[in-house]
């Protein structure tokens, strides 16, 4: 069943479009067959509705995943995502995914810390819910078929296996503590809150914003540094601008604990022919879309 | 009504005129996987795809550049997008001719597609080194020479803008093989016949038309170039005219088959850079878009020639002439 594997193009229905923050929407689709097989950290490479000028996929992170959706949260920055902006509920998107390596925490983990900054947040949340417990919206519900496109056997074993638990370790699932740190610029930028507490609860999330508009005023570093210090803290999953993710690279491998970054860089195919999008680390030039997202810290030449 | 696809380059047939654009297609890998799940799940079951041997509805597969030592490929930022089109700074980034005769000459040799290996250099003995260790591969068909990429300092682009380096170094390669040896030209000279006809007259056996157009990027919030090497290659819609321009003037200069490529992404592009006067077409920067481009081209153009009563594609090269 290789087609269980690698990523697959999908015509996904936009189901839900809602702006959450300045400039940040949360994009929820209808896409049965990518949403059945995404890890946390993976990415879909979506193409641009109705602008033929902007040829290229854009890489965004899942932020959630439920029966027979996906989530996807991006900022307009350009013509591009502002064209995305304006595609309404019931229009189409076509995808490419689920792409990539997810984070790989240590199968012994009992306290990890996950460091998100801006969007930088989404790639964090399934992962949250994954090594926070077995009752995520994966592993419960039921599929509707109704927008189903094909009723081939391979189809139809992807969407059961949508029901079935995540291929991932159970060690995931059991008693592991997760405490979440996100940080924006400023509170109208902030997302995501309402969700990581119901998922991590409100004493282990801190929410820090530069401009100490909401929450702790700060960066992300302080708060993990003093979380270094204080906590048993076994596994740091970081993804946000990069100086953000070298200082929290830093700071766990100087107190020798597990580190992942889920880099981003600009990329043309999503499926690890063009080589744009290169990361260089130890082992030479890794590609961030099928070598990453997500890669070890210690691994990365910052 | 029965249409034949098939294309004769020279002495060489091809099932169809299809081939990928060297750099864009790796050397298939990450297409066969997808390709083949397309076949399996029948999500586009108008496309004819093999689920065994997807690569296998390909003319020819064109490699990414080898060169005979391991190349880093270029730091910094390695693509832009720019309206219908983009800019690389790849930089020929490859492991090598020997890795890549050990890791994927012989998954190629599955694939039921001949191989066209697309050999880069920093001399003149470097692509005769990549020839002569290839020339031991019964899994390769064929080579095409870069001589044309813009984002190496030193070969590359710089034998393919002089009609005697281009004509030496495609004479050298011809001692070295008797394989068909196409050479791949770039747009960036003020006269590319004057390059097409020196190859000819080396031996060349077929010529790749266009390379990537050199440009450049601003990143004006810091003030400075995008790519540390300032120059970088712009592919897709974008050059489409520049490379139409090249291949009808080369069909007119030289006796060669042609392999058409520059801003290929539908079928009617296709058919553009056949009347030209291309025998074959190579698609790139189109597959990142759709990496089913090339699957639904071929189904396109037999759909095409179907409406038109095309049977063979022969009568359509060249026939849009300049004047």
């Amino acid at each position: 069943m290789m087609s269980l594997s690698g990523p697959r193009l999908e015509t996904a229905t936009i189901l839900e479009h809602e702006l959450i923050a300045r400039q940040t929407w949360r994009l929820r689709m209808a896409a049965p067959a990518i949403a059945a097989a995404v890890e946390p950290g993976q990415f879909v490479h979506l193409r641009l509705p109705g602008r033929p000028d902007h040829i290229l996929r854009r890489p965004f992170s899942v932020y959630d995943v439920g029966p027979g959706w996906l989530e996807c949260l991006y900022q307009v920055v350009g013509a591009g995502t502002a064209a995305l902006s304006t595609t309404a509920s019931g229009g189409s998107v076509d995808l490419l995914g689920p792409i990539g390596h997810g984070w790989q925490p240590p199968h012994d983990t009992r306290r990890a810390l996950l460091v998100g900054g801006g969007l930088g947040i989404a790639p964090l949340y399934l992962l949250a819910q994954r090594l926070a417990g077995p009752d995520v919206s994966v592993t419960t519900g039921t599929l509707s078929t109704t927008d189903t496109p094909s009723t081939s056997d391979a189809s139809s074993a992807t969407l059961t296996s949508a029901l079935a638990p995540p291929p991932l370790s159970p060690a995931w699932f059991s008693g592991v503590t997760v405490e979440a740190v996100l940080g924006v610029q400023t509170v109208a930028a902030l997302f995501g809150e309402a969700d990581f507490t119901a998922v991590v609860g409100a004493a282990n999330l801190t929410v820090t914003t530069d401009d100490g508009s909401y929450g702790r005023h700060g960066l992300t570093t302080d708060v993990v540094q003093e979380r270094l210090v204080e906590l048993g803290i076994d596994y740091i999953a970081c993804c946000g601008p990069e100086p953000m993710q070298r200082r929290v690279a830093e700071l766990a491998a100087a107190a020798g604990v597990a580190c992942q970054v889920s880099l981003e860089r600009r990329m043309a195919c999503g499926l690890g022919a063009c080589l744009t999008c290169v990361v260089e680390t130890h082992a030479g030039w890794r590609r961030s879309c099928v070598d990453g997202p997500v890669f070890a810290a210690p691994e990365v030449i910052w | 009504m029965t249409v034949d696809l098939s294309v004769q380059l020279g002495d060489w047939s091809w099932r169809n005129p299809f081939t990928v654009a060297s750099g864009t297609f790796a050397a298939g890998r990450p297409y066969a996987d997808l390709w083949s799940q397309t076949a399996t799940t029948g999500s586009a079951d108008s496309l004819a795809l093999s689920q065994a041997a997807p690569l296998s509805c390909l003319g020819a597969l064109t490699t990414k550049g080898v060169s005979r030592q391991p190349w880093l490929g270029n730091t910094g930022l390695r693509m832009t997008e720019t309206a219908s089109g983009m800019l690389n700074s790849i930089g020929l980034q490859n492991p090598g001719v020997e890795a890549f005769c050990r890791d994927d000459l012989p998954w190629l040799a599955r694939q039921q597609v001949p191989v066209i290996v697309n050999v880069s250099g920093h001399s003149e003995a470097d692509y005769v080194a990549v020839i002569e260790r290839l020339e031991q591969e019964p899994a390769v068909s064929a080579y095409e020479l870069n001589i044309s990429c813009p984002n190496v300092d030193c070969g590359g682009m710089s034998f393919g803008v002089d009609p005697v380096a281009a004509g030496r170094i495609t004479a050298l390669s011809r001692a070295a093989t008797d394989r068909p040896l196409i050479v791949k030209l770039t747009p960036n000279v003020t006269d590319i016949t004057v390059i097409a006809r020196a190859v000819e007259a080396a031996g060349a056996d077929a010529l790749s038309l266009i390379n990537t157009v050199a440009g450049l990027a601003i990143d004006r919030r810091r003030r400075q170039l995008v790519f540390e090497r300032g120059v970088a290659g712009l592919s897709g819609p974008a050059i489409k005219p520049i490379a139409l321009y090249a291949v009808a003037r080369c069909h007119q200069a030289v006796n060669l088959p042609l392999i058409g490529m520059g801003g290929i992404s539908q079928v009617e592009d296709v058919v553009d850079f056949i009347l030209a006067g291309a025998t074959a077409v190579a698609v790139g920067t189109a597959t990142f878009t759709d990496p089913l481009t090339v699957p639904r081209l071929i189904r396109d153009l037999g759909q095409w020639c179907q409406d038109q009563g095309v049977t063979s594609l022969s009568e359509l090269v060249g026939v849009a002439q300049l004047p």
